[in-house]
């Protein structure tokens, strides 16, 4: 069956988007971390929480206080 | 976090994990001696806007290279197992994401050294009046400071709009402590002094609580310097070990510009003060009052918490009152030439350990930079449903032993007070 022009379209616009879908920004399961770039403690320099580019380990992102 | 810096020491060495730390305090050097100590070589992170907007503390997540959360209640004790770190780490194997340039937050980090301006779109102007002020250099020179300035009041003013979050509130507080403490209580001649930027710390504090009860890293900011009563722990009695065991390994600390206020080392508790009894040393106000302002009171009132929420456990007024003594240019602290301290006129039913409580010197013997906290509680609260009594204003004055110029007159001089005790909302 031949595909309809009209559907081909509607395929072609709505495939893309969906995979792009905008995720929520936080800290619950399946979110994705808010883009944060942060000076660090004890040293010069900043942080990015979500990784940096080029580095494929896992995080472990542990938030706390010293008290 | 120790438990979980040893229990990921080898995964890291291997390189197949990468652990980094958030630390949600308000002062950066606190944390950076607590890592020192503890042996933790993490990359930290230093978040005292609460801008990951956790609500407690500890809160370890399990995140793929990108920022995806995988696991957001990862426990020590559970590496292994379903749930557990490495059956995690394994669903984030393979796993790659293309990471674009920081887009919410690097281009501000960036902007930091430059001026801010009415003109930034007002959804940046708050990330960027942080970002300046998370990469302050400390310079106390004049283009820093209007720079610093400006930040601060960015985000004090975006506290008092009209669509005022209690996010924005918290921030507001963050800035005004944080430059309080990068500037000090007085300002150069001329310039706006921080007179009243703890206070005004605390208020916006209270009013973010009041508007989330139930974001305990707010509340915890209000705590460390609040009253025993509402402290879930000490705050930093860890410091004086800290720094000797530190000692002892030869890695002296860095001294702090920030000391440390006796809230932020008195340990929590529910007894409540026995007052001890003191004679007012001045019933008839005959010591000559201060009419020049050779020193200038800083007061800072943290009330206890649990005005936010909706269980009052002890009323309204119950609070830890900060006062510090800034002294003009040519005056200094004479502590021969009589008592310095402070006279509160307690309210019926109220308690304090003393009706008169001495000032401290700030340091060894600087009398300079005298400064006292102390603890006031309320009468209990009436039955559930019964409206709690007005807090009362407290009145009270404080002596101050003081000499004028190098070889002027020394006086013994009074200043009367009279503070609001009500928590803001």
């Amino acid at each position: 069956m031949a595909l309809h022009p009209l559907a081909l379209i509607v395929f072609l616009l709505c495939g893309p988007l969906s995979a792009r879908q905008v995720q929520a920004t936080g800290t619950a399961e399946g979110q994705v971390l808010p883009d944060l770039e942060l000076p660090l403690v004890g040293t010069e320099g900043t942080l990015r929480l979500r990784g940096e580019a080029g580095d494929s380990r896992p995080i472990l992102l542990v938030t706390f206080a010293s008290w | 976090m120790p438990v979980w810096h040893a229990a990921t020491r080898e995964l890291v060495a291997a390189g197949r994990l990468r652990v980094i730390g958030v630390v949600q305090e308000q002062h950066r050097e606190r944390a950076a001696l607590w890592l020192k100590w503890q042996g933790i070589g993490w990359p930290v992170a230093w978040d005292p806007f609460n801008q990951l907007e956790v609500k407690l503390v500890p809160k370890v997540l399990a995140v793929q290279p990108g920022g995806l959360v995988l696991k957001d209640r990862l426990h020590p004790k559970r590496i292994e197992g379903e749930g557990g770190l490495l059956e995690v780490m394994g669903r984030m194997q393979g796993a790659t994401a293309e990471l674009e340039q920081p887009a919410q937050f690097g281009p501000h980090l960036a902007r930091a050294r430059g001026p801010i301006t009415p003109a930034d779109e007002p959804g940046e102007f708050a990330p960027a009046a942080m970002a300046t002020l998370l990469m302050d250099r400390q310079r106390l020179d004049a283009g820093s400071c209007n720079r610093r300035r400006a930040a601060v009041q960015a985000l004090v003013d975006r506290a008092r709009a009209p669509d005022a979050t209690a996010r924005d509130h918290f921030r507001a507080g963050v800035a005004q402590r944080l430059l309080l403490d990068l500037e000090g209580p007085s300002q150069r001649p001329g310039e706006q002094p921080n007179q009243g930027r703890f206070q005004g710390a605390i208020n916006s504090w209270s009013r973010a609580l009041s508007l989330d009860p139930g974001q305990y890293i707010w509340r915890r900011r209000i705590q460390q310097w609040g009253p025993r009563l509402d402290k879930p722990y000490p705050f930093y009695d860890w410091v004086p070990l800290a720094r000797k065991e530190l000692a002892a390994r030869g890695l002296e600390p860095a001294a702090w510009k920030v000391l440390l206020s006796g809230s932020e080392t008195a340990r929590g508790g529910y007894d409540l003060p026995v007052p001890a009894v003191q004679e007012n040393p001045d019933p008839l106000a005959q010591i000559p009052s201060d009419v020049k302002q050779r020193v200038s009171l800083h007061w800072a009132v943290a009330p206890h918490t649990g005005f936010a929420g909706p269980n009052v456990r002890v009323a309204p007024g119950t609070s830890r009152v900060h006062l510090s003594l800034v002294l003009a240019e040519d005056v200094r602290i004479e502590p021969e030439g009589g008592p310095l301290g402070i006279w509160i006129d307690l309210p019926d039913g109220w308690r304090a350990r003393s009706s008169w409580i001495d000032l401290h010197p700030v340091g060894e013997e600087d009398y300079q930079d005298s400064r006292l906290d102390f603890e006031l509680v309320a009468p209990a609260p009436g039955p559930p449903g019964e409206a709690p009594p007005p807090v009362p204003r407290l009145t009270g004055y404080v002596l101050y032993p003081v000499c004028v110029g190098e070889n002027g007159v020394c006086n013994l001089l009074r200043r009367n007070f009279d503070l609001d005790l009500r928590p803001a909302r």
